[in-house]
């Protein structure tokens, strides 16, 4: 399996800046952001999206991303699947957390397609696909991924995880004696 | 074998070795006897340390036994058969045996006195230190089930019940290694913080007298420190490698939290009668010298320095010092604002001449002496920062990451601090608390609301850069984390931590100055966080009780003017 296209993915980013834009559709499903080694493009990605809802309230976002990982993975070692689920963990909960700051009306709508066990990665297309005034700017893909995402089974992210107030400790130190 | 030799060539007659061979026995069964007694007398069985295998290892007792058995076998066979070559062997392992018996049983004498027995058990436990060589987060099954571990541990606990002060002295001075030979390691260190909790617990919610519990505690932290200090002695005065000092400042900077997280844990037991007053103000006074003694010792020039063994210090790198300040601002430590003149000075090199309490912000010049293109700051050690940083973004994100845990976990303001608590640097103050607010407050890098938001996105999302150094420091944090209660959390998990970090550096420093881009800044959050900052403002800032629930923007905007504490303009406009 080939890695990401880091120029594919920082070109598709500019389109964020159009000003006629309507909706955004950012598929990730592929196995390999949760590697560290794309850690970086990942955070691109994730704070260019949540800027754009923080500055503009006339944007709908829609994110789709795996619910969890395949089990067992392909050419993933023991102790790398564990490392790998890690990862998946963090990123869910800070997109979740950084859906909680920001307003109910800019959050990004986020599914997550959930894998079966012993069934293979969903066949879904990573893309960044936006939607402005004359349409899609690639329809074919964005009405593909959107259709996995109706017949597959998929569950919204919330915020309800993300506990407001941080962690008991904070308020009560004394609790850990 | 060379008795054997002699055996075979001189063989003797039956009486002459039984003649011997009664001697021999005798002087066997006189030692053995004398052995047991002492045991007896010394030594109780139900005590794990030291544990009877430990003993038997050092007097070779059961090699001893072995021998003289064999030896008595070898002669009775040799009565039996008529033979004069074993008889005669056994007979000179007997008088073998009587040597190593004598031997052994001077050794076991040593045993019996405490400074012989303190002596055998640290260098039981040396040894056991040694051979642990498991990293990061392997370590701790490493060490959870290892017997001489778990008996020292188990001693500890048992004297602390009992509240026996010389127990508890002679176990603490087993571990603390005067001579800073001992060994390094982080599970040296994770003993060590072991021991320390231990001892603290059972001060606090157990039986053990709070002064034994103090001087003791006061002996583990002197080990720790003295074993820093011979690094920073060995240390180049250069910047070193990363690598070198992290061990060190990892084990400083969790010592340090874990201090600071021991003085509010006590101060908010003892409000609520569940410990003595007299045994937190014994541990709270225990935990702010010790944390100034780990802050002279991160200062490369500290003041009033006592002579060359003070100047110089073990955290040279630029990684190494910054993730011991992460761990030093946390949980409303004393001495932190002090804290950060160490910082700027190794991280460039000089020295920082401001004052904060005149309002000089330390991490404002450190922005602009690293990363102004017409900054003159040209040393080996602002060259070394500067390639740590890689950029102006990562310094920012990495001290906005910082303030987040330090707001975080302030101390709870709403209770009540009993007079006998106070101490220099522990107090409700609320110009002390501006000070440390200030700190980070000061370090403005985002000009109005619509930066401050996106500043506040990359808080939530993004780990601190550069990523390799600190998967490091987890790494090490996480062999010797464990040891003490506290989890690690991150910025990230602390939302309201986060918003207040961001609202700080928008707030007003003076009395004149304005707090709209604040104001714009907190209405663009969501009301659930927005009331969760509140809360955490009304908690830890100085805010009217009951402003958080009808009003949460005015009760930050009201707590964060206690920056306005510090600083000149005071002066200037009253």
């Amino acid at each position: 399996m080939t890695g990401l296209d880091p120029r594919y993915w920082r070109q598709r980013l500019g389109l964020l800046a159009v000003a006629d834009l309507v909706d955004v559709l950012v598929v990730q499903c592929r196995v390999e952001w949760l590697h560290p080694r794309y850690r970086e493009l990942r955070d691109e990605i994730d704070e260019a999206v949540f800027r754009l809802l923080a500055r503009r309230d006339d944007v709908a976002v829609r994110r789709i991303v795996l619910h969890n990982l395949p089990s067992p993975l392909a050419g993933t070692a023991p102790g790398e699947l564990a490392t790998l689920n890690g990862a998946h963990a963090d990123w869910t909960y800070r997109m979740a957390a950084c859906a909680t700051v920001l307003p109910p009306g800019r959050r990004p709508e986020v599914q997550r397609l959930i894998v079966g066990e012993h069934q293979p990665p969903p066949e879904i297309d990573d893309c960044l696909e936006v939607r402005t005034g004359t349409g899609w700017s690639d329809p074919v893909a964005a009405e593909a991924a959107l259709t996995l995402q109706r017949r597959a089974g998929a569950t919204p992210l919330t915020t309800y995880d993300v506990e407001p107030d941080g962690p008991f400790g904070d308020a009560d130190p004394s609790v850990f004696l | 074998m060379v008795l054997l030799l002699i055996a075979w060539m001189v063989p003797q007659q039956r009486e002459m070795v039984l003649d011997s061979a009664q001697f021999s026995l005798a002087l066997f069964a006189a030692l053995l006897t004398g052995e047991a007694v002492i045991f007896a007398i010394s030594f109780s069985a139900s005590s794990t340390w030291p544990s009877l295998r430990e003993i038997d290892e050092h007097i070779a007792f059961r090699e001893w036994v072995v021998v003289g058995s064999v030896a008595s076998l070898l002669t009775a066979y040799g009565f039996l058969v008529e033979a004069d070559v074993p008889a005669t062997y056994g007979a000179l392992l007997f008088l073998f045996v009587g040597i190593f018996g004598m031997f052994s049983f001077v050794r076991l004498f040593n045993l019996a006195s405490t400074s012989g027995r303190k002596k055998m058990l640290r260098q039981t436990l040396d040894r056991a230190l040694a051979a642990f060589t498991a990293h990061g987060a392997d370590l701790r099954p490493q060490m959870s089930g290892h017997p001489v571990i778990t008996a020292f541990l188990g001693q500890l606990d048992e004297s602390a019940a009992r509240s026996d002060s010389n127990g508890i002295s002679a176990l603490v001075e087993e571990l603390a290694d005067d001579s800073a030979q001992g060994r390094h390691g982080p599970a040296t260190t994770a003993l060590h913080l072991q021991v320390l909790h231990r001892i603290v617990k059972a001060a606090l919610v157990g039986k053990l007298d709070a002064v034994v519990a103090a001087s003791a505690s006061e002996a583990v932290v002197d080990s720790l420190l003295r074993r820093a200090d011979a690094v920073r002695a060995s240390a180049p005065p250069r910047a070193a490698s990363a690598t070198d000092a992290l061990p060190t400042a990892v084990d400083l900077g969790t010592l340090s939290r874990y201090l600071a997280w021991l003085a509010n844990a006590a101060l908010a037991l003892s409000t609520r009668n569940v410990s003595a007053s007299g045994t937190a103000r014994e541990l709270i006074a225990m935990t702010v010298d010790a944390r100034l003694r780990v802050l002279r010792l991160v200062d490369p020039d500290p003041p009033n320095a006592a002579g060359a063994q003070e100047v110089g210090t073990p955290l040279t790198a630029p990684g190494s010092v910054l993730s011991w300040i992460w761990a030093y601002t946390q949980f409303h430590g004393a001495h932190q604002a002090a804290g950060m003149y160490a910082v700027h000075e190794i991280l460039t090199g000089t020295k920082f001449l401001g004052n904060y309490w005149d309002g000089a912000s330390i991490l404002t010049r450190l922005r602009a002496a690293l990363f102004d293109p017409d900054s003159d700051l040209d040393t080996q050690q602002a060259a070394a920062t500067r390639v740590h940083f890689g950029s102006v973004a990562a310094f920012d994100h990495l001290w906005t990451l910082m303030s987040v845990d330090a707001l975080a976990t302030l101390r709870d303001r709403r209770a009540a601090h009993p007079p006998e608590l106070i101490r220099p640097e522990f107090t409700p103050d609320p110009r002390l608390l501006g000070a440390y607010v200030h700190t980070f407050a000061s370090h403005r890098y985002a000009a109005n609301a619509e930066e401050a938001l996106d500043a506040l996105i990359r808080t939530v999302m993004r780990p601190p850069s550069p990523r390799p150094a600190w998967q490091e420091v987890r790494s090490a944090s996480d062999a010797i984390g464990w040891a003490v209660p506290i989890p690690a959390t991150g910025p990230h998990e602390r939302l309201p931590g986060c918003v207040l970090a961001l609202a700080g550096r928008l707030a007003p420093l003076a009395p004149r100055e304005s707090s709209r881009e604040l104001e714009r800044f907190l209405d663009a959050l969501s009301p659930s966080v927005l009331r969760a900052t509140a809360r955490l403002a009304a908690r830890t800032l100085p805010v009217p009780s009951g402003a958080e629930q009808d009003e949460p923007r005015t009760a930050i905007l009201d707590g964060l003017q206690v920056l306005q504490l510090v600083g000149r303009h005071e002066e200037q406009s009253g």
